[in-house]
Parts: C-alpha cells; sequence; structure tokens
C-alpha cells in the first residue's frame, strides 16, 4: 500500500505550483510537457456517435444465399427451372421489393440540390472573373497613366538640371566680372 | 411584465437538461414577473408521447398549460433520418422534416403563441432545435427570447438554424462559447444577448460521512453524476479509470449516480448507485475527492457548477470546449484529452490536497460571482430592460 501511495506522491510532485495564484493553463502546460518528455504519443479519441442498424444489400443477399443452401434434391431442379424464368426480370423485382424507390428520389433530390448549388457558385465565380477583369485593367490603365507622369517628371527634372547648369556657369562669370 | 416560458417538457418529475433549467428560472423569476409556462403533455423525450392532463395546472405556484402532441416520434426512423441529412447533400425540405420528426410536434402550442401574443410581453423559448421553439420563434420573433442550450452537435450546422438564430430579439447564453459558436455559425453580432447560465439550489448542509454509511462506501472516491451514456464520454471514462487503476495500482474508487443505458464494468472500485436523491446526491458529492465530468457534448453542465459551490476541484474533458472554458476561466478544475493527461491530472489531483483546496476555494468564488440566482435573476432583468428600452 506504502508503494502505490509514494507513487501517486511522485506523480504530483513533477509539476510546480504556486499554490497562492493557481493557474490551471500552466499546470496543464507542464502536464503536457511532463507527457512528451515520457516519450508518448497521446491518440487523440473521437467522440463515438451511437449508430443506427441498417440492412445493407449484401446483407440481404447474404441471406437469401444462406436460404438457397438449405434447399437439395427435386426442389433444387425446380428452384433452378424457376430461376432461369425469373432470373431476367430479377431488377425489375428488386426495384419493386426492396425499398430503392425512396433512394432513388431522395439521391435525385440530392443532386438536383447539389447541381443548383454548383450553378451558384459557378454563377459567382463567373461574376468574380468578370471583376477581377475589369480590376485588372483598371491597374494597366491606372500603371500607364503613372509611367506618362514619370516621364513628365523626368524630363522636367532634365530642364531644371540644365538650369541649373547654365546658372552656375553664368553665377561664375559673373564672380570673374567682379573680381577684375 | 408578463412573460411565457416555452419548452418542451415541463414537470417535477423531469430532471437535468434545458426543462429542469426552464423550471428554476421560472421559479426564481415569478418574483420579479408573471409567469406562465407554455409546454407539451410529453413526459418521455424519446416518444414524446401525452403523459399529463391537457389544460392548465399549478407547479410550485406557476401557471402550466399542456399542449397535446399531435404525432409521437419514432426515435429509429428520426435515428436514419437524421444519419442521412448529417452524411448526404440533402434538400432543405429534408430538413424541415427531420425538424418535424425531432418534435415534440404540438401545433396547438403554436396556434395559442400566435393567438394570444398581445397576452404576453416576451416568450422565452429554451432549446434552440426543438420544433416547438423553431415554429414558436418565428410565429413571435419581435418578442421572442432565446435560450439556446447549444452545444457542439452536429445538428446545429443544419442550413435552417442559421438563419433561424438571427430572428430573436434577444439571447441568453449558457457559457461564453456557446456564444462563440452561435456567432460564428449565423454571424448575429448584432442581437442583444448575455452570458448567463444557470444557478443551482444548493443544500445549507451536506454531509458526506453520512453517505459513506448510508452506502457502507469507505476510502477516497472520485464521482460522476449524470446520465451514464456512451455520448456523455462515459464508456471513455471506465476504460481510463480501469487502465489507471491497472497502471497505478491506486486505492481510489470511482462512484457513479444516475441513470444508464451503459453496461457498468465490473470491478470491485466502481460503485454504481443508480438514481439518487437530492440530498443523498450532494452528500455524496460532499464526501468526494473530486468530480469527473467525460462529456463531449456540455452546453453549460449543472452539475459542475454544483461541484464548485461544494468547493470541489473537477476533472473535465478537454474536448467539451464549455468545460475546458469553465476550468480555464475559474482556476477549479483540471481537464484531459486523452489518456496520459487523464492519468496525469487525476494523479495530481487525488495526490495533492492543497491543490484540491485551493482549486475547490477557485471553483466557490467562480461559482458566487457568476451562478448564484441573485446574478442570474439581475442578467435576466437586465436584458428585458435592454429590451423594453429599446421599444
Amino acid at each position: 500500500m506504502e508503494k502505490k501511495v509514494k507513487k501517486e506522491i511522485k506523480a504530483g510532485t513533477s509539476i510546480k505550483i504556486d499554490y497562492d495564484n493557481l493557474d490551471v493553463a500552466d499546470i496543464m502546460d507542464q502536464i503536457k510537457r511532463k507527457i512528451a518528455s515520457q516519450g508518448e504519443t497521446p491518440i487523440r479519441e473521437e467522440p463515438s456517435v451511437g449508430e443506427y442498424r441498417t440492412v445493407t444489400p449484401s446483407q440481404v443477399q447474404e441471406k437469401l444465399g444462406m436460404e438457397g443452401e438449405q434447399v437439395s434434391g427435386w426442389r433444387e431442379k425446380l428452384r433452378w427451372i424457376a430461376s432461369k424464368f425469373i432470373n431476367p426480370l430479377a431488377p425489375f423485382i428488386k426495384l419493386i421489393v426492396l425499398p430503392v424507390h425512396e433512394e432513388v428520389v431522395r439521391t435525385a433530390q440530392g443532386l438536383h440540390q447539389t447541381n443548383l448549388r454548383l450553378d451558384d457558385e459557378l454563377f459567382k465565380a463567373v461574376e468574380y472573373t468578370k471583376l477581377l477583369h475589369n480590376l485588372c485593367h483598371n491597374l494597366v490603365v491606372e500603371l500607364s497613366k503613372l509611367k506618362i507622369e514619370e516621364e513628365n517628371l523626368k524630363s522636367k527634372t532634365r530642364i531644371l538640371e540644365k538650369d541649373f547648369e547654365f546658372l552656375k556657369k553664368r553665377e561664375k562669370a559673373l564672380e570673374e566680372l567682379l573680381l577684375r | 411584465m408578463k412573460l411565457a416560458f416555452v419548452v418542451q417538457r415541463y414537470g417535477l418529475e423531469i430532471s437535468g437538461g434545458a426543462e429542469l433549467h426552464c423550471r428554476w428560472v421560472a421559479e426564481h423569476m415569478k418574483k420579479h414577473c408573471d409567469i406562465d409556462v407554455l409546454t407539451t403533455r410529453a413526459l418521455d423525450y424519446l416518444t414524446w408521447k401525452n403523459h399529463y392532463p391537457k389544460g392548465k395546472e399549478m407547479i410550485n405556484e406557476i401557471p402550466v398549460r399542456r399542449f397535446s402532441v399531435s404525432r409521437t416520434r419514432n426515435p429509429g426512423r428520426f435515428g436514419l433520418l437524421q444519419k442521412y441529412i448529417l452524411e448526404n447533400e440533402h434538400a432543405e425540405e429534408d430538413e424541415f422534416n427531420w425538424l418535424r420528426e425531432e418534435g415534440p410536434v404540438c401545433p396547438s402550442l403554436l396556434r395559442y403563441l400566435k393567438k394570444h401574443a398581445r397576452d404576453y410581453d416576451y416568450f422565452v423559448f429554451f432549446s434552440y432545435r426543438y420544433y416547438q421553439s423553431y415554429w414558436g420563434v418565428n410565429a413571435v420573433p419581435y418578442k421572442s427570447i432565446l435560450v439556446p442550450t447549444a452545444e457542439h452537435d452536429p445538428v446545429i450546422h443544419l442550413r435552417l438554424f442559421k438563419d433561424f438564430f438571427r430572428k430573436p430579439q434577444a439571447f441568453i447564453y449558457n457559457s461564453f462559447e456557446e456564444r462563440e459558436m452561435i456567432n460564428s455559425l449565423s454571424q448575429n453580432e448584432h442581437v442583444l444577448g448575455d452570458v448567463v447560465g444557470v444557478g443551482s439550489e444548493i443544500p445549507a448542509q451536506c454531509s458526506g460521512q453520512e453517505f459513506r454509511q448510508k452506502y457502507d462506501l469507505w476510502g477516497d472516491y472520485f464521482i460522476y453524476i449524470g446520465r451514464i451514456d456512451e455520448n456523455k464520454g462515459c464508456h471513455q471514462l471506465f476504460d481510463y479509470f480501469l487502465r489507471f487503476k491497472k497502471e497505478n495500482g491506486s486505492p481510489i474508487k470511482l462512484v457513479l449516480v444516475g441513470s444508464t443505458i451503459l453496461k457498468i464494468p465490473s470491478h470491485p472500485d466502481v460503485h454504481y448507485l443508480g438514481f439518487l436523491s437530492e440530498e443523498d446526491k450532494f452528500n455524496a458529492l460532499e464526501g468526494a475527492l473530486l468530480l469527473v465530468m467525460p462529456s463531449f457534448y456540455e452546453s453549460l453542465s449543472m452539475v459542475t457548477l454544483e461541484a464548485w459551490a461544494l468547493q470541489k476541484p473537477v476533472l473535465a474533458n478537454a474536448r467539451c470546449e464549455v468545460l475546458k472554458g469553465q476550468c480555464l476561466r475559474s482556476h477549479g478544475g483540471l481537464f484531459y484529452e486523452n489518456y496520459p493527461e487523464f492519468r496525469e491530472a487525476l494523479g495530481v489531483l487525488i495526490s495533492l490536497p492543497e491543490l484540491r483546496k485551493g482549486m475547490g476555494a477557485n471553483g466557490l468564488r467562480y461559482f458566487n460571482k457568476n451562478y448564484t440566482w441573485e446574478v442570474i435573476e439581475n442578467k435576466y432583468l437586465s436584458i428585458i430592460n435592454q429590451l423594453e428600452e429599446r421599444k
């Protein structure tokens, strides 16, 4: 018993806790670090949702198959002859007997809804592309304007530089005149 | 001020869930307003079969009007339909079929709401996912207040609820996580709302010793209180607890309280006590080292609040955002996401009495600050006052 208690205490002492100011997030971080340092890879378990029992087509076939195996002798022959006639009609019989009609209707409705939604999404995508195209066009126009503006500014700068050079030369000439 | 509380079931026999939440709030709000409860005649939440007599009756001085359920629920058919709409592309019509199957289908209640809308100032609807709440809010949207009691349940993502959450005049949420979830689902931030929750009736005195003597249960134990169900994470709890016992050899016991639909593992340290009276339940909680709450889906967890009111720490399932959020905000409990975290957190809690004491004290402080009835009543009144000011 003593050994067991010691084990529990050991689990607690490896975690530092400020009892005056308990911080759950900090304690949980320490627990997670401790688990990681032990090299354990925790498995995240998903909540299990209650499953509903449904009969799958394979189960139905299995059941039919098992019933068939029990028949033997003249009955088997009769069954074989009957199956020759029935087999071609089997899909129609299944369609009538098995509750697939509702499923087909539901699937069709589901597909129809998906189709509508896809159409909607496609329409949105087309509109979005048009907007993007307009945006690109406007950007190109604005860039061209900016380029022209830049060229104008460059030529203005060149003129100003020339004026500046001229003024410098003039300044020098005037200085020389004054000094003479 | 006259309020109508609309809920799927109502009665003294119904414990837990939104129904008890509704009854407690109604009983506490009756000193501030005139309250009528509008509900169905159902007692069984699986079939909604009419059980109570039709008409008006008084329950704890509150008038309760009961309306007949016109269509009982077939749980098998409902299960198949829910599975279908959750796993397949489907039409809007399928969602309305699901809502009809979910029930309780009670057209007379809806007729009453429309006819008597002027007689009440506000209608407070409990639980978003039921027929009477959906169509009730649609019948009187300009006077409706919704207490959604929503969890991270897959059906909340159905398209019909996206618009629905924009219709009520105000929301009374159970937790910050619930508000965040509903806001992100339906972008209804503009709708008035507050995180309120529910209070709890804590007895003045509880005795763990009395419980131990009555049930002949000695030694340290931790407790789970609630429905013992796979959806409540009990299966995982059993698995983790048995692994913990095997690995650590700890003498700790697990006590289970509540009705069960799961097979309880046969182990000398797993004690199943069934459904207990309120007195015994609180005594059991008082005697426990801590409360474990393994549920994946909770919108509030009243029992967690009760544990904090009794200064007991909580070990919660971190997969439930609400429980994890409550633990982080209160500093009153630890949480786990997998077995190693369960083992370490439980080990820390049972081996450090000082930690349990500190977390218990934090829990009590959190409870007193947010979940006393005075606080809850004031929050309800504040929402109603804000709605009145907007008129």
